[in-house]
């Protein structure tokens, strides 16, 4: 009985282990934001050994003030990668503040 | 397997006064984890609610779950908080103990702390139980403290009287665990009164019948009956002397008292082709609080490695 217990734990344990390690998703992170142009660029990377698509949420505030422009954007990342994500932003002066958001999963 | 689940389910501790003593720790410290992880895991699925209900909508998983978990994590936080206030209390008193000039004194205001005392815990035995002098059996829980109450047997019913706030039914267990080592004789607790009462009485007045035909007829045992001696029942009172000074612990934590139902669908429903079910009448707190309190660590740890690393899903 406690010989199969402990089976079951290790088996589980193991399991565990393995779906951790083989369907993890990304843990993206952002390293640098900033404006070129009407283009927004931000450098993401992924901390996690897993992957999968992420969200990346642009709020374009202009210095002057008024309303953000927003702008959302998908990608995938692979494993401890790092990618440039760039999106041109109709409306935008180029002076803008960039504040991103990255969420996984996307929602 | 009757012996295990006797050791670990139903009656933990009875079998000698250093398990009582344990048992009494480490139910406990049962009530305090299962009410720190309850709090956490609340307070884990209110901050990561929005995540949590993106990975269930994503996964074609029941978004409800996240409800369900609420109400489970609500439900048990509020079970095991008077548990763990009254382990709150075990580690006052016994500090208050260590520091104190006077023991005695001091282990007699504890005792007094714990207020009024009323009916505890009854069991029904399988054998009738009597002594062989014909004295009525009944076993005063007394230490340099003061009283704990008592424990009466009258045919095969066997309860706590004038006991702390309910009373403990793993006394009860102890002290029939003993009786039997005793004796020497298989005594089982059949029916426990606070899980179900009805049956119990209706149990115990067969017995009273037989007992009462068997006086008629004048004739030898009708239920089977087990004698104790003088030097039994001097043994038997030692034995619960040595975990009265834990009784006052005991008192501080609450007794929840359930049946336990193990279920394995080896072809689940909606076919339920084959089922293996074991049921026990009584699971002991130290048991139904331990294994709420694993699946709480287990369903915590889950919800916590998903946070920390969110599994893939279809983007």
């Amino acid at each position: 009985m406690t010989r199969a217990l402990i089976l079951l734990l290790a088996v589980s344990v193991g399991a565990g282990v393995l779906f951790v390690r083989g369907c993890s998703g990304a843990v993206p992170e952002l390293v640098s934001a900033r404006m070129r142009g009407t283009v927004v660029e931000a450098v993401v990377r992924n901390r996690g050994g897993g992957e999968g698509t992420i969200q990346v949420d642009f709020r374009l505030r202009p210095r002057a003030g008024g309303a953000p422009l927003l702008h959302s954007e998908k990608a995938t990342l692979r494993p401890h990668e790092t990618v440039r994500i760039e999106a041109r932003v109709d409306g935008a002066r180029g002076d803008e503040q960039v504040d991103v958001e990255l969420d996984y999963p996307p929602r | 397997m009757r012996g295990l689940i006797k050791r670990v389910i139903s009656e933990p501790g009875a079998e000698t006064p250093k398990a009582f003593a344990l048992r009494v720790r480490l139910l406990g410290l049962t009530y305090v984890v299962l009410f720190v992880a309850c709090c956490a895991g609340e307070v884990l699925l209110a901050l990561k609610g929005k995540l949590l209900v993106t990975l269930a909508q994503r996964s074609n998983v029941e978004t409800l779950t996240i409800a369900f978990l609420m109400v489970f994590y609500g439900y048990l936080a509020a079970v095991s908080a008077p548990g763990a206030f009254g382990a709150a209390r075990i580690v006052v008193f016994a500090v208050r103990r260590r520091l104190a000039r006077d023991l005695v004194a001091e282990r007699r205001r504890q005792v007094e702390v714990l207020g009024q005392r009323g009916d505890g815990p009854w069991a029904a035995l399988a054998k009738a139980v009597e002594r062989s002098d014909g004295l009525p059996i009944r076993f005063e829980l007394r230490d340099d403290a003061g009283v704990h109450g008592a424990i009466e047997v009258q045919g095969a019913r066997v309860s706590q009287v004038q006991a702390f706030r309910r009373g403990s039914a793993d006394l009860l267990a102890y002290f029939v665990r003993q009786m039997s080592d005793v004796t020497g004789e298989d005594i089982p607790i059949v029916v426990w009164g606070q899980i179900d009462d009805d049956e119990g009485e209706k149990y115990l007045a067969q017995v009273e019948f037989a007992r009462a035909l068997q006086r008629h007829l004048q004739a030898p045992p009708l239920w089977p009956t087990v004698s104790l001696r003088p030097e039994q029942i001097e043994e038997l009172g030692r034995r619960l002397r040595s975990i009265t000074p834990c009784l006052t612990d005991d008192a501080l934590l609450p007794d929840w008292e359930y049946e336990a139902e193990h279920k394995l669908p080896v072809i689940p429903e909606p076919l339920g082709l084959v089922s293996l079910g074991r049921s026990t009448k009584r699971a002991d707190p130290v048991a139904a609080m331990g294994f709420a309190t694993l699946i709480v660590l287990l369903t915590l740890a889950v919800v916590v490695l998903f946070v920390v690393r969110p599994p893939w899903v279809p983007g």
